[in-house]
């Protein structure tokens, strides 16, 4: 009787576990879908190799290596001839994104430069077609500002600025002598300022990093339009591959701003960029 | 000539006479209907009768009818009967079917009912009868006549059985049927759809309806949307004109009817209770093409005359759910939208071809839903892929929208070898089984023959995307950067490190204010007398006298001024002692304070050193003397 039950038990857990097995099977993992990727690339098959890098992406799977040989996959679709619309955008857009979610700067410079080879290819077709070339737009001044220096560089700034302050705060009230209480007030006057300063951007930089949602053009033809979504008559198009910030949507469009323009574009024809990962 | 008829045929003749009495209006070959009353309260029964007269065989199949569920109807209760009239010698026989039902008001409203005869093989109708059910006690009150009984006249009118438990001619007439009568519904003349039965009419003479057969679907999707048209039918019908198409703006519309008028057969459903006719005039398949909550908007004509005159319709509005397929089992490759369940075959021809030739490619994707309306080919260096063509043969069949598409491509071979073109995959969700399936269909391998020319492929020079860096073999799983940020301490640490001055400095402050608040404390009467007692009490383990003095006369200055509130500095010593007895001070006592003062005084200013004993004892003298003070307060 026991051994029957044995048995019994048995065969359900053999049954759950080859179950298990098949839908493991049915639904790759990450790993298995990267190596896929990568061999369909390696092998010539861009197409494959793009269903592959977005099956990750749809899995959520946010990862620079794996961004960055996306767009070398839509990179190589376009390069032998199968190129589908938005190609090079949406090969722009993996670069973009590999830059934006590496702190390797070895990875990061050679996100650069696909990204220039990328651009310089959109920049020709333009300038064939009589549009304008300009693909990237000066930021605002405050963004600038705020991207003088990484997020983590204003934090120490303004770290070593508190410690500055309160140092001479401290020398101007308790030393009698004549000489360091100059020193403590000069030391005050610059590094209070300054506290004041790169406290504000590194707000800035965190709130940017957190709350701003970027994304790339990732269609030849983003029209610009108002927010009824009527055409702007006199405005150029979107150039395929721009970097733009997405500053809201509304069914099934999206506002965006690129450099000083403000404007409307279908929501399809702006990816937007993956975040790096935060603790 | 002269007929003899034997005794018994004329009692039977008399006797027949005597059944087909109550069918004696009935012209023959009629077939004629009546109810024993036009108008009842709800709850009531009512009796309606059928008379059929045929000169051939007896009626068969009696049938009772309505447009109308407001009442339910007894089994028919039959009654054959044959009758043979003798005119000028010509004998006549015919045959009488009598059939009453007895109905049972269930609802407030109209009824019209036709009855229903085979006679000879053919159905004939009897004239319409019309019942109104009104409210409870409102109806008129019957007359108790019983027109139709045959033996009213056999036993003058008087029912033998009358009020008896078994009441064989109340049967027969039906007129005071069993209270546990047992009913059935009514079974109307045409079969009703419970798919198309509503609540109430949404307006008179006509109106839409619209359903969907989900309201929750997948993006790809079919949602079969379809538009009724409901008609009364006891009213003409109305012409039917400015049409206003339903819009499905976010969903890929198909037709699965002929839109045109008479396309569909007229199906019946109860409204309310009453049937109307329902006609299907439009039926859609929709495949949504985004997510969220997607709205078919309503449909809007005009009806042209019938008793509402004309008036606008319009259907309901319909909002389905879209959301995508799972994440989990998604096949790479596939597309949004692409959902159904297909199959996929491909035809290479030829499979040899010269450097820079072409070969055909059929691809013929068949199957049910949203079939792709393009593919994408596998692109491979040296394979040119032109644009298909592409043919349809798609259409709804059995309200499943499906059929095969076909993609013919021309394909270049611009490269030498043994090309293996690979496959074409078509990833799809079948939503019936909620599952993902890819539509495979190899192409195989395609021998391209050199022709001395270099490589088309080999012609870097035109090659867009040169310089491209190295693809990356694996994932990059770089850690989570923890910033500055976004640690609590930094911003602590920011904030406190000028906030330390702050804190320092004012609590040096804070302690220097809490100081003199305790000097301030330790000035008060009370306590400058504890002083003053401790100072002379130091004072008098020393060996000075004058300063023992001068300490006793302190305390004692205090303690006037505390016990007694009155300042000894400010009088002489004679007035000091009246006004301390003025303020309670018990004479002896203020007699004593000021000889103490006196003694003070004198000994603070003799011209040697004084006697410290003597003093020691002035301080205890002058200690007990506060003592008594301090009864006195």
């Amino acid at each position: 009787m026991i051994s029957r039950r044995f048995a019994i038990a048995g065969f359900v857990l053999l049954a759950t576990l080859s179950s298990a097995r098949a839908f493991a099977q049915d639904d790759p993992s990450p790993d298995a879908l990267a190596h896929d990727a990568v061999e369909a690339l390696r092998a010539g098959h861009p197409a494959d190799a793009i269903a592959s890098f977005e099956a990750l992406a749809d899995r959520g799977v946010v990862d620079a290596n794996m961004s960055f040989d996306r767009g070398l996959a839509y990179a190589q679709r376009v390069r032998v001839g199968g190129e589908q619309p938005g190609d090079l955008g949406l090969a722009a857009h993996g670069f973009e994104e590999a830059r934006t979610l590496t702190s390797d700067s070895a990875l990061k410079d050679e996100s650069s430069n696909a990204l220039g080879i990328i651009r310089a290819e959109v920049g020709r077709r333009r300038a064939r077609a009589g549009s304008p070339i300009d693909l990237e737009q000066t930021p605002l001044l405050r963004d600038a500002v705020v991207a003088l220096v990484p997020e983590d560089s204003w934090c120490e700034i303004a770290l070593l600025a508190s410690l500055i302050s309160a140092a001479a705060l401290f020398l101007r009230w308790l030393t009698q002598s004549r000489r360091a209480q100059v020193g403590a007030g000069v030391a005050l006057a610059i590094s209070a300022p300054l506290l004041l300063a790169s406290g504000v951007c590194a707000v800035a930089a965190r709130n940017a990093r957190l709350h701003r949602v970027e994304g790339v053009v990732i269609t030849a033809s983003a029209r610009p339009s108002d927010a009824r979504g009527i055409a702007i008559p006199s405005a150029d198009l979107l150039p395929e591959g721009a970097r733009v910030r997405i500053v809201g949507a509304n069914a099934g469009w999206s506002e965006v701003r690129w450099g000083a323009l403000d404007t409307w574009v279908p929501a399809s024809a702006v990816r937007p960029l993956e975040k790096p990962p935060s603790d | 000539m002269r007929v003899t008829i034997p005794s018994f045929l004329r009692l039977f003749v008399a006797f027949a006479f005597l059944l087909v009495a109550r069918a004696s209006y009935a012209a023959p070959g009629d077939v004629r209907a009546a109810a024993d009353a036009t108008k009842v309260g709800m709850g009531e029964r009512v009796q309606i009768h059928l008379t059929a007269k045929s000169s051939g065989n007896i009626p068969t199949e009696p049938q009772l009818s309505s447009n109308s569920l407001i009442f339910e109807a007894s089994a028919p209760n039959a009654m054959p009967s044959q009758s043979i009239s003798i005119v000028n010698g010509q004998m006549t026989a015919s045959t009488v079917l009598s059939v009453d039902w007895t109905l049972l008001a269930k609802q407030l409203g109209t009824a019209t009912f036709t009855l229903r005869v085979k006679i000879n093989g053919t159905l004939v109708k009897s004239n319409p009868v019309t019942i109104t059910v009104v409210p409870a006690g409102k109806a008129p009150p019957r007359q108790p006549t019983r027109p139709t009984d045959p033996f009213g006249g056999m036993f003058g009118g008087q029912n033998p059985f009358a009020g008896q438990p078994f009441d064989p001619f109340s049967m027969l007439n039906g007129q005071a049927l069993p209270n546990d009568l047992q009913t059935m519904p009514l079974q109307p003349a045409v079969p009703l759809d419970p798919k198309l039965a509503l609540n109430a009419p949404r307006g008179a003479v006509a109106f839409l309806h619209a359903i969907s057969d989900k309201v929750n679907a997948v993006v790809g999707e079919q949602v079969t949307y379809s538009v009724y048209l409901y008609v009364d039918p006891d009213q003409r019908e109305p012409d039917f004109n400015d049409v206003h198409e339903s819009s499905a703006s976010d969903f890929l519309k198909q037709n699965l009817i002929d839109d045109s008028k008479d396309s569909q057969p007229v199906q019946y459903a109860s409204v309310g209770g009453k049937i109307w006719g329902a006609k299907l005039i439009r039926k859609w398949a929709l495949f949504p093409l985004k997510t969220g909550l997607l709205e078919i908007g309503s449909m809007r004509l005009a009806v042209v005359g019938g008793r509402g005159g004309n008036a606008a319709r319009t259907s309901d509005t319909v909002v389905v759910k879209v959301d995508e397929p799972p994440i989990t089992g998604r096949p790479p490759g596939y597309v949004s939208g692409s959902v159904g369940l297909f199959t996929a075959v491909a035809n290479v021809t030829p499979r040899d071809v010269e450097r820079g030739g072409g070969i055909s490619v059929d691809l013929s994707i068949s199957g049910t839903g949203n079939i792709p309306t393009n593919v994408t080919p596998p692109p491979q260096e040296g394979v040119d892929w032109l644009v298909p063509e592409v043919r349809d043969a798609v259409s709804g069949q059995s309200g499943v929208f499906g059929g095969s598409r076909n993609f013919s491509f021309i394909v270049h071979m611009n490269k030498a070898g043994a090309i293996d073109l690979g496959e074409i995959a078509i990833p799809y969700f079948d939503p019936a089984a909620k599952t993902y399936g890819v539509a495979r269909a190899p192409l195989g391998v395609v021998n391209v023959k050199g022709n001395g020319k270099p490589d088309v492929a080999d012609a870097h020079d035109e090659q867009p995307l040169q310089g491209l860096p190295a693809l990356k073999d694996t994932l990059a799983r770089e850690a989570p950067h923890k910033h500055l940020a976004d640690r609590p301490g930094f911003w602590a640490l920011l904030v406190l490190c000028p906030f330390s001055f702050v804190i320092v400095a004012g609590g040096r402050s804070a302690s220097r204010r809490l100081r003199d608040g305790l000097a301030f404390r330790r000035a008060s009467p009370e306590s400058l007398l504890s002083k003053r007692i401790a100072d002379a009490k130091n004072a008098g383990k020393l060996s000075d006298a004058r300063v023992l003095d001068a300490a006793i006369a302190k305390m004692i200055e205090q303690a006037t001024i505390v016990r007694a509130g009155v300042n000894v500095r400010a009088l002489t010593i004679d007035e000091a002692e009246d006004h301390l007895a003025v303020r309670g001070v018990k004479r002896e006592t203020a007699v004593e304070i000021a000889d103490l003062l006196r003694a003070c005084d004198e000994a603070r200013f003799l011209p040697d050193e004084g006697n410290i004993e003597i003093s020691r004892e002035r301080l205890a003298s002058a200690l007990a003397t506060i003592d008594d003070l301090r009864k006195v307060s």
